[in-house]
């Protein structure tokens, strides 16, 4: 594994386990962005989840067989 | 959890846990718009949880999302209040977008395959194993280096787009 990513494992360990971060001037910085692919994937993970949510909402929301289910949850918002 | 499980799970929740927000939220003056979005997000919530750690419930699972959505619905109440009412258009970000979800749209049409392995990983927390099987590789080592020339990928990508989006560069 060439050396870039050999740091990009490293950091991950000290981010998932609290190993021990060698010390280099940019470390800082590449631990930030480090952090912020990680978040970027979380909302990828959770945009995905949101679509399942979607689909399934729709089912309920749009289909023949929930229409009394539909109708309680109507008259709390009249 | 496979997305079978996840759909009975989420159609469970529907049927079982929303009835009880929506009232809950209906009766704070929210909108069915807002009571669907509370509950979506703390549905996300819960299945984080539950498919991180671990988690014990010590209440039924409706209550458990019930509880998370009394939670969020209070820091959405008091976001909308704190919102400036004469915001400059030209500045304010479209509604429901962030930096971050700016960034992920332009990663979506460019790394897509990344995105994928990396969730597959870190949100589905699929071994290396399986993530191998799943997107074609040879074997666990070849699987691994890929992941981690996804995050590089990404992270370069996150790094040059938060120039542009500087909110997201903290």
């Amino acid at each position: 594994m060439r050396t870039s990513l050999v740091e990009i494992q490293v950091i991950e360990a000290h981010l998932m386990a609290g190993k021990p971060l060698p010390a280099g001037e940019d470390m800082a910085d590449k631990l930030h962005w480090q952090q912020q692919a990680y978040e970027v994937v979380q909302l990828y993970g959770r945009k995905q989840l949101k679509a399942e949510l979607d689909t399934v909402h729709d089912k309920i929301f749009a289909g023949s067989a929930f229409w009394r289910f539909r109708r309680r949850i109507a008259r709390y918002f009249h | 959890m496979d997305a079978k499980e996840r759909e009975e799970l989420f159609t469970s929740l529907y049927l079982d846990a929303y009835p009880g927000v929506a009232r809950y939220i209906a009766r704070q003056g929210g909108s069915m718009e807002e009571a669907k979005d509370i509950f979506q997000d703390a549905v996300v919530i819960y299945y984080e949880r539950l498919s991180g750690k671990g988690l014990e419930l010590k209440q039924t699972k409706e209550a458990y999302v019930f509880g998370i959505a009394r939670h969020l619905w209070s820091k959405h109440t008091n976001n909308k209040r704190k919102e400036l009412p004469a915001q400059d258009s030209a500045t304010a970000a479209a509604p429901g977008t962030t930096p971050a979800m700016n960034i992920l749209r332009m990663i979506e049409n460019t790394g897509r395959k990344c995105l994928d392995l990396l969730h597959a990983f870190y949100y589905e927390q699929k071994n290396m194993k399986e993530v191998a099987e799943t997107f074609g590789f040879s074997g666990e080592r070849s699987a691994t280096v890929q992941k981690y020339k996804c995050l590089e990928k990404i992270r370069d990508v996150v790094k040059e787009k938060a120039l542009v989006y500087e909110d997201f560069a903290g």
